[in-house]
């Protein structure tokens, strides 16, 4: 009833892969969000971003998806960023220390400048 | 003479989703009380981690089980106090600081991440001995006062 059964959608932007989030990231989001990422990785995709502008709950059950998400990365070799991050969740994000391994960006565009930049 | 402290009442089931009341609760709460807006956000944070700890490993998701949120409103201070059933044993003695790099590298679960954010998003946390009946009872609290200094 007071859930938002989280929803995804991919674009592929380029080089990059954008997973779009929409409702709520909690446990009940695990195999979505872990299938979402498995399908944006299919054909090697290295730059994979999570657009949290349509997110407004994330709980540490949410968080601890993601820090598994980064770590099937990391050992794929593969850059995950973040962007829509709202300023409360940035701060929650600082606190676990995330951005050690997922860069936060403030926007879609900032996102995919990263991805030039780097290249 | 003191200030009588206003109570405040919720309780919920022990289901996924309904910590959503609580943390709006006490973000109405905080708001009306005069806490800046990423105070109020820090704390409805922490009030949804404390109820899905209660929900989880308090009373361990059974339906016949239910979590109690008391708000004590005070001047200066909020108090919230989370109870649950007692179903899965006591609170731990002590919760392991997370370290995402230890995490990444498989070696730490990626969980039980919740009361150490509780601990960072208010002024003070942790369980106390409930006055009468069973049960676990976790108290958060925020201040004013460090409202208007920061």
């Amino acid at each position: 009833m007071l859930n938002r059964p989280l929803k995804v959608h991919l674009r592929r932007v380029g080089d990059a892969v954008i997973i779009d989030l929409v409702g709520d990231l909690n446990h009940q989001g695990e195999t979505t969000l872990k299938e979402a990422y498995q399908q944006a990785t299919v054909d090697n995709t290295r730059r994979i971003f999570f657009n949290f502008e349509r997110t407004d709950y994330i709980n540490t059950s949410g968080i601890a998806i993601l820090i598994s998400i980064v770590m099937e990365a990391q050992k794929a070799g593969q850059q995950v960023g973040l962007f829509g991050v709202s300023p409360h969740y940035q701060k929650i994000f600082q606190l676990v220390r995330l951005p050690l391994y997922a860069n936060i960006y403030t926007t879609e565009q900032e996102a995919l400048a990263s991805v030039v930049q780097s290249q | 003479m003191g200030h009588r402290p206003r109570i405040v009442e919720l309780t919920i089931p022990s289901e996924y989703g309904y910590e959503k009341l609580a943390m709006r609760l006490a973000g109405s709460v905080a708001e009306e009380m005069g806490f800046t807006p990423d105070r109020v956000q820090d704390l409805q944070t922490a009030v949804a981690e404390a109820c899905l700890n209660a929900i989880e490993h308090g009373n361990r998701l059974e339906a016949d089980t239910q979590v109690l949120i008391l708000l004590s409103i005070e001047p200066d201070r909020l108090a919230i106090d989370v109870r649950d059933e007692g179903r899965g044993g006591p609170p731990p003695s002590e919760v392991p600081e997370p370290d995402i790099e230890q995490q990444v590298a498989g070696l730490m679960p990626t969980r039980r991440l919740g009361m150490y954010l509780i601990k960072h998003l208010v002024d003070e946390a942790g369980f106390v001995e409930p006055e009468m009946g069973g049960g676990n009872l976790f108290r958060m609290v925020i201040h004013l006062q460090r409202n208007r200094e920061s």
